[in-house]
């Protein structure tokens, strides 16, 4: 074969006019120039000479002069090694979806205009070892084109169009491949290859992201890769204030207590927002949360002024309203590209390094009990029993404290918020085991199990905490005992004095609230989950809730099981008759799983036929080598574990989102600047349930580039 | 409010244009939205906190001729410095190093004042190196001692602190982790191995956590790479190197396979990409719920009381703000600080851009809504006489309810053109103290801002109107009369403004338990400003124009804003 550069050319020329899938608008050709070496061209040649006959396979050798980089690049999955596969026959140009090729040849350079194609990116360096034979299905007519063969011509409108093309690549989508069994193998993980396998220089630069969370109370920011945010941001009325209003410096009005405004809920000037927007003005709201971007951005992130896109956390059930709120600000005022917006539940999920289990986020206003299966939400109750509640109770419990010593004498005080909480977050605690209360564990009177008493034991001197109040006038302490920090958890969060029936639905005490999500998730769900019961947010942190929830939890479990029905009425006593004769059942069984062979030496008793789901199962010894080969290659078994009640902790959602941005994952719900300033919120178009197998391929290629071209958006669990 | 009395705020009204054009966002606010024209400021409205600011605060933009405050203005940062050591970091050590300060500037954690590097060495037995080495806080001396650390030198103490737990530990360097993370999962693949030959089936989780529960970082850390890990496996480590085909990933060997049969393929195709698994273990990120942990909290608690609990500004003032307890605190690196430019929002051109210099201050653009927006100033109009030498001081603390009382509103005009004023206030002050407020010559014109000895040499300029006349006395005597302004200067003119202060618990019927809040007794007037004047078109010269200018065409311009003056704060009688 001893055509040369121009005979090539020629080919090339020819190829150029029949590329019907061009029309198609899909394909992208990206053409790396400079560093890679020649091609063969003998490539060229032999494709000219095959092109007559669609699809053919061609067999090339290719000589030691050509690097597999040469032919193949970051879209031409490279993975496959230095083969080039298939491309359609030209009857499925339409659906053909060839991924950007990356050629270079100083030949190609010199058939076309100088200059008329753009490297668009960096050429990568592929130190591979050079092939020297390689597979090239070589593609009727439009497959030279698709190399990038018919790029370099004289057409600047086609380079234009292309070029704009390659930066909205997609990944084909599942679809496209299925219905045509022809088409080219696009092949699936290219995208994630080509992110997590290569830099790709060019893209570095635009998928910086800052991955913010914002809550009720507060709004964490920071970047991506980085364990805790890089600011926490409270929303108190020192925030409030006008410009150059300096009183909380000053010493004098910082000795002072401050008062409630009226009509104020407890902490209402301490929240961003409330989930009931009716007594919520939003301008406010932006107001205040705008303020706040700006110290975050011009206080803690110190960013140069390339604008950055935001990965932000928030909770799965957000008002509209207030949502296009946070957006308007975040876009408008920060100028932030795009949006991206993912559930905190399955980001704490993410965080714990998890992909189930059940999130419990007890926030400020409310405590959410959020079942999340495979990164999804399925799953959620609300109670009110949450921070807000909490600090209310230990407000109550100070002022009465405080009052028992002022006596009458003087007017009774009233503790602020700040106080409230100050002594919350450091001295309150909560007792880790439930007293043997037997309203707390709401057993039926007849059937209560008898539970081993948990008795505190009673400490003599009784150990007390001394808390300052500077703020009161005059400054005072309080000596209280330290077994009565605990109540107000008690009071607020399990509800200990009340009987189940006495509480509405929104009101239900946490163990009670975890154990009803738990019930209403389907069995192999609740499996999953119950071992992985992760407890989060601001109140977690109180010392001893975890561990007094999941006993709590534990508790209940043991003495109800998983029956759905709380009472059986009249029939409790049939009910219960059926329970004990199961339980005896097992006991019997496992009794007699332990003696066994003394029960079958035994040959006078008869043996009671089992049902057959209590039977032993049959062992398969090819079972047992699966197992083990699952053993051996498959996860561990930590990965498996369920059906306990166990708990997990979790970095937070905020961890989970840097986690998220930093190895580039993709949500379902990104937004662009540009549509939402047009349309906003209204603008999400597609529907609400995503499948799962195109989100995975959003997972995807350069993330960068793959929102470009998405021409419509989904709010997901938030539509 | 906090400021002394009296005072002015001008407010931008980037908080009406905002909120204005989106009406339907607003439908769940409770007052109804009258009409914006009709709708006076309220300087009470939580929101108003967002949009008035000091004059000094303000920009001013000479294209989009509007006030500009912070909100409306595009900040870009132009360089970096430590507002401890003035060291200018470049934007790259920013992006590797985070916004703190990399050298030995660092902050109490309890009190925030800055710290000092102290020696601990012995006297009696000097070392070379100077001895141990110490920061402090010269006013809480605090000191990092209480946290167990000491530094061998007394430079780059944040690459030794970054090596130091408390507690005088050394934590592993990134590096160092990465390293013990593939020995573990070396052993755990040996011992998965075993077991697999051994056949036994035990689960083979036996954890040994050698009793440590990992830090927050660390378990980061783990998790990250867990997740990368799995991340990779999906897919061969580096697909452009064809000999480091991973031949136990499905994925590439399923590739492999379709290379020699293309029959093959299409059923692979439809197979869901298997789904990476979740943690195993505390190496991988996972970390169980441990009641140990919570009861040692308690106890902790318990034992040493109130005092050992961290407040919670002093938490969140830490890089991890999880901590309880001040066994845990770290010194605190100063955050760095920028010098930004800033560009108005609409039209993008700069405002504001100061010198690079970091200890320079000052600014090579600098267009101030000082010099375009007049300045309105208030004072009380003494009934005292003038001539008593010393002044007497007014207490704008103790305004006397039902009392009227005469203050001067002063206008001076920093335009080269003169203006005309309006002036509009709600007659009664918004709020629950409702005063009554009269401005006695609403409309009126002031000077421009000529040079001052233009007034001295020309004179063809009105003479200014003494509206003072002598009393009986012999002292000039104060003749307020509506409809005349007071005084005027060369470019300013200062009006009357008549205030009755409201009563602080209303006379009649009113609800005794109703107490006041935090300043409802300030009395606070918002006033509208209107101006018209005529200014050369072109905005670059203005003020060159004047002098020169008859052949520079004039337009007509007006401009108006919200401003609100604090009086003073009423007492009851």
């Amino acid at each position: 074969m001893a055509c040369g550069k121009r005979s090539g050319r020629r080919a090339l020329s020819l190829l150029r006019r029949k590329a019907p899938w061009r029309r198609a608008g899909r394909a992208g050709v990206e053409l790396f120039g400079e560093e890679l070496g020649a091609v063969d061209p003998r490539v060229a040649a032999a494709s000219m000479s095959r092109m007559s006959r669609p699809s053919r396979r061609v067999s090339i050798a290719i000589g030691r002069r050509l690097p597999c980089g040469g032919l193949s690049g970051a879209g031409f999955d490279l993975r496959q090694g230095p083969t080039l596969t298939s491309a359609p026959p030209s009857s499925s140009a339409a659906e053909f979806h060839p991924p950007h090729a990356t050629v270079h040849a100083d030949d190609f350079r010199e058939a076309g205009n100088r200059g008329d194609w753009l490297p668009t990116s960096p050429t990568q360096h592929f130190p591979g070892r050079e092939p020297s034979l390689c597979v090239v299905e070589i593609p009727s007519p439009c497959a030279p084109s698709w190399l990038g063969f018919g790029m370099a011509s004289s057409e600047r409108k086609l380079s234009t169009s292309l070029s704009r093309s390659v930066r909205g690549t997609t990944p084909a989508r599942l679809q496209d491949l299925a219905s045509t069994p022809e088409s080219p193998r696009t092949p699936l993980l290219r995208s994630t290859s080509s992110l997590f396998g290569s830099p790709g220089g060019g893209f570095r630069t635009e998928d910086e992201y800052l991955v913010l969370e914002i809550g009720s109370r507060f709004v964490r920011g920071g970047f991506p890769g980085e364990s805790g945010p890089r600011c926490t941001l409270p929303f108190g009325p020192d925030e409030q204030r006008r410009v150059r209003d300096y009183r909380q410096w000053d010493p004098a009005y910082s000795q002072r207590r401050r008062k409630r405004k009226r009509g104020h809920e407890w902490g209402q000037e301490y929240e961003l927002y409330r989930q009931d927007l009716s007594q919520v003005d939003l301008g406010l709201v932006a107001d205040r949360f705008e303020r706040a971007m700006r110290e975050a951005y011009n206080k803690y992130f110190l960013l140069d002024p390339k604008p950055r896109r935001i990965l932000l956390a928030l909770p799965p059930r957000m008002p509209h309203a207030l949502m296009s709120t946070v957006l308007e600000v975040l876009f408008g005022n920060f100028q932030a590209p795009s949006i991206m917006l993912m559930s905190s539940p399955v980001l704490s999920t993410v965080a714990a390094g998890l992909r189930s289990g059940l999130v419990v986020d007890i926030g400020w206003a409310e405590t959410t009990v959020t079942g999340v299966c495979e990164y999804r939400e399925v799953h959620e109750r609300r109670t009110v029993r949450a921070g807000k509640l909490l600090s209310e109770e230990m407000a109550k419990l100070l002022n009465a404290e405080l009052n028992e010593d002022f006596a009458e004498r003087a007017p009774k005080t009233e503790v602020s918020f700040e106080e409230a909480e100050e002594v919350l977050t450091r001295v309150g605690w909560c007792k880790s085991r439930p007293k043997s209360n037997r309203r707390t564990l709401y057993f039926p009177a007849r059937t209560s199990p008898v539970l081993e008493e948990f008795e505190d034991a009673v400490e003599s001197p009784e150990p007390v905490i001394t808390i300052p109040f500077p703020r009161s006038t005059p400054p005072t302490e309080l000596t209280i005992p330290f077994a009565s920090l605990a109540k107000p958890a008690e009071n607020a969060l399990f509800a200990p004095d009340m009987a189940l029936n006495e509480l509405d639905d929104h009101e239900l005490p946490l163990h009670h609230l975890i154990y009803r999500a738990l019930l209403s998730l389907p069995v192999d769900v609740r499996r999953l989950c119950m071992s992985r019961i992760i407890i989060t947010g601001g109140v977690s942190n109180l010392p001893g809730l975890k561990t007094r929830i999941l006993a709590e939890l534990d508790a209940l479990v043991q003495s109800r099981g998983w029956d759905p029905v709380r009472s059986y009425g009249s029939a409790s006593a049939r009910h219960e008759a059926k329970l004990r004769q199961q339980r005896e059942d097992l006991e019997l069984r496992r009794e007699e799983g332990e003696d066994k062979i003394s029960g079958s030496l035994d040959p006078d008793i008869e043996p009671l036929p089992v049902a057959a789901g209590l039977q032993d199962p049959v062992i398969d010894p090819i079972d047992t080598k699966l197992a083990h080969l699952a053993l051996k290659n498959g996860p561990p078994a930590a990965c498996f574990v369920g059906g306990t009640i166990r708990g997990v902790e979790t970095l937070g959602a905020w961890a989970g989102a840097s986690l998220v941005a930093q190895l580039r994952i993709k949500g379902i719900v990104e937004m662009e600047r540009e549509k939402f300033l047009q349309h906003g919120l209204m603008g999400a178009s597609r529907e609400k349930e995503v499948s799962v197998v195109p989100q995975r391929q959003s997972m995807g290629p350069g993330v960068g580039r793959g929102a470009g071209e998405r021409a419509s958006w989904t709010l997901g669990v938030w539509a | 409010m906090a400021q002394p009395f009296p005072y002015t705020y001008y407010s931008c009204d980037c908080y009406d244009s905002k909120v204005a054009p989106n009406p339907p966002k607003r439908a769940s606010q409770p007052p109804p939205a009258d009409d914006e024209d009709e709708r006076t400021f309220d300087p009470r409205n939580a929101r108003s906190n967002y949009s008035l600011y000091p004059l000094e605060h303000l920009l001013y933009c000479e294209d989009c001729q509007q006030i500009r405050c912070q909100r409306c203005v595009i900040e870009e940062t132009l360089n970096w410095f430590c507002p401890s050591c003035l060291f200018e970091v470049p934007s790259s050590v920013i992006k590797s190093d985070g916004n703190r300060c990399t050298r030995n500037c660092y902050n109490c954690p309890v009190c925030t004042s800055p710290m000092t590097v102290n020696t601990l060495e012995d006297p009696t037995d000097p070392s070379s190196s100077g001895g141990p080495w110490i920061l402090a806080c010269p006013y809480c001396q605090w000191s990092t001692v209480e946290i167990g650390i000491e530094f061998e030198k007394h430079t780059g103490i944040t690459s030794q602190l970054s090596r130091i737990a408390n507690g005088g530990k050394t934590i592993p360097t990134a590096k160092e982790r990465d390293k013990e993370r593939e020995r573990r999962k070396e052993i755990e693949m040996r011992k998965k191995d075993r077991d697999y030959f051994s056949g036994s089936e035990d689960s083979p989780s036996t954890d040994k956590d050698e009793g440590i529960t990992p830090s927050h970082d660390d378990l980061f850390s783990n998790l990250s790479a867990f997740y990368k890990s799995q991340m990779a496996s999906q897919t061969p480590s580096n697909p452009f190197s064809p000999h480091e085909i991973n031949f136990s990933s499905p994925s590439s060997f399923s590739r492999i396979m379709n290379l020699y049969s293309s029959t093959t393929h299409k059923k692979q195709k439809r197979e869901k990409p298997s789904p990476m698994r979740e943690a195993a273990s505390v190496h991988e990120g996972l970390n169980i719920h441990d009641p140990a942990t919570d009861a040692a909290a308690i106890e902790r608690i318990k034992r040493s009381g109130w005092s050992s609990t961290l407040s919670s500004s002093q938490k969140l003032a830490q890089p991890n703000p999880s901590i309880r307890f001040d066994s845990e605190l770290r010194p605190v690196a100063s955050l760095l600080q920028t010098k930004r430019g800033k560009r108005c929002r609409n039209c993008r051109h700069i405002l504001s851009k100061p010198e690079s210099k970091i200890t320079s201050t000052r600014y090579k653009i600098k267009l101030l809504a000082l010099n375009h927006i007049p300045r309105l100033s208030i004072r009380a109009l003494s009934p005292i006489p003038l001539t008593t030498t010393q002044p007497v001081l007014y207490d704008y603390d103790r305004l006397r309810s039902g009392i009227p009382t005469h203050f001067l509103l002063h206008l001076s005009n920093p335009l080269f053109d003169p203006i005309r004023v309006t002036l509009a206030t709600p007659s009664t002050t918004p709020g629950k103290i409702q005063s009554r407020v009269t401005i006695l010559c609403p409309q009126f014109d002031v000077g421009a801002n000529t040079d001052v000895w233009d007034d001295a040499l020309s004179s063809t300029l009105s003479p200014i109107k003494k509206p003072t006349s002598i009393g009986p006395d012999g002292n000039p005597q104060t003749s307020i009369e509506a409809g005349k302004i007071w005084d005027r200067g060369r470019n300013w003119t200062s009006v009357v403004l008549e205030v009755v202060p409201g009563f602080l618990i209303q006379p009649l019927g009113s609800k005794e338990e109703e107490e006041l809040e935090e300043d409802e007794d300030v009395l606070e007037i918002p006033i509208f400003v209107r101006l018209e004047f005529e200014a050369d078109v072109n905005a670059e010269e203005r003020g060159l124009g004047d002098s020169r200018g008859t052949e520079g065409k004039r337009e007509k311009r007006e401009e108006a804003f919200w401003t609100v003056v604090g009086v003073g704060r009423i007492v009851g009688n």
